[in-house]
């Protein structure tokens, strides 16, 4: 499958207010992106909500001099239909809010957002500085994650009107304030990898653009087989991001599978005997063949796809991964 | 027919581009005139040089000197 639009939706021009509304969208849709752009000073919208929902606010792009502006980014997985709501510092500045709902197959995150004011960008981190820039489309990585994935840009600009769509992209909403604008857009074809999006080129003007790629989080393809100490002792496969099956301990023993997510096999035979088996902390794997008699293996700090296994510890020890 | 805008700054002239009306309908002259009183609005200078043609003028970016020319073809 792949990331894929649904629909969008703006606010207009607000200004005098502290909370006001940007639409409603939800249905068919799996998450939400919402971008909130200032027109004449640093962002003065404070929250947003979907459906009641808080989003998580990604970062964001502020041009603090001449004709100031800002764009902050907002994302919401797992949504459900309902009004976008957003939260500002009321004054007589113009905010605008653009949201647009997105349809997957599976769980979404943000992966990579990029910052932009004149000619300093920066990946998954805020930008705030002086100057104008040059406008255009940025690259967006999505880390390649297996399927397609889509991404959305704003712009704030001193320009007389906001600047168009580039040619990767396509327009969803703007708001011209005759001498501020911004303008909203998705990217027009989705792919994986390092993609262009955001806006054409030869405006020179005060400038903040804020970028977001999209994606279908990649489910962990790992095997982990915990067997675990034969005694007295637990086998622990806590706080980690997968699924899993836990066969409980014989005698003494405890085998728990407690705060996992997402799709991955995950099997744990628990202690018999006095000994522990271990998988607490980790994203994922490796291999482990624990001590027979007292000791312990410890797999530490994983990070991804491999299959592992760990065998644990006979006798009074642990395997911890 | 359409609305259009160029801008200079320090000398330097841009390509001219296309405004886009702010509504379905919107004639040339009232999204002339909306540009015309949001520039006035931002501290603009402006001043009509035609019919439905005008320029707005202000110092930017420290101090630079930017016209824009507003029109209708």
């Amino acid at each position: 499958m792949a990331v894929g639009y649904v629909a969008s939706a703006t606010s207009g021009s607000q200004a005098s207010v502290s909370t006001f509304n940007i639409g409603t969208l939800g249905t068919g849709a799996r998450a939400g992106i919402v971008f909130v752009a200032t027109h004449g000073s640093a962002a003065l919208d404070t929250g947003v909500t979907w459906n009641s929902v808080a989003m998580s606010l990604l970062y964001s792009a502020t041009d603090t001099d001449t004709e100031p502006g800002a764009v902050r980014a907002y994302f919401l997985d797992n949504v459900t239909n309902g009004v976008i709501t957003v939260s500002r510092t009321s004054s007589a500045i113009v905010t605008v809010g653009y949201a647009a709902s997105i349809s997957a197959a599976s769980a979404c995150d943000a992966y990579q957002t990029i910052t932009q004011v004149s000619s300093t960008t920066n990946t998954n981190a805020d930008t705030s500085t002086t100057g104008t820039g040059a406008s255009g489309e940025v690259s967006v990585d999505d880390g390649s994650p297996g399927t397609s994935s889509m991404r959305f840009a704003c712009h704030y600009t001193g320009a007389a009107t906001p600047v168009a769509a580039g040619t990767n992209s396509t327009g969803l909403q703007l708001l011209d304030s005759t001498s501020f604008g911004s303008r909203f857009v998705r990217e027009t074809v989705v792919g994986q990898g390092s993609r262009s999006v955001g806006f054409a080129t030869g405006t020179t003007d005060d400038w903040a653009l804020v970028a977001v790629a999209v994606r279908e989080t990649p489910a962990v393809t790992l095997n982990i087989n915990v067997t675990a100490a034969t005694g007295t002792g637990a086998a622990t496969n806590a706080g980690r991001t997968v699924s899993a099956a836990a066969t409980a301990s014989t005698g003494t023993g405890l085998a728990s599978n407690a705060a996992m997510q997402n799709a991955v096999s995950f099997a744990v035979t628990a202690a018999t005997g006095t000994g522990a088996a271990a998988d607490t902390g980790k994203t994922v794997a490796s291999l482990g063949i624990a001590p027979t008699g007292t000791g312990a293996i410890a797999n530490p700090a994983f990070s991804v796809s491999r299959s592992p296994a760990v065998i644990a510890a006979t006798g009074i020890g642990s395997a911890t991964l | 027919m359409a609305v259009w805008y160029r801008q200079t700054v320090d000398g330097e002239t841009t390509d001219e581009r296309q405004i886009e009306p702010h509504f379905d309908g919107q004639t040339d002259a009232e999204l002339l005139a909306a540009k015309a009183k949001g520039a006035r609005e931002k501290g603009w200078t402006v001043r009509r040089t035609g019919y439905q043609r005008f320029t707005a003028t202000k110092d930017r970016w420290g101090g630079v000197l930017c016209t824009r020319e507003f029109w209708s073809d």
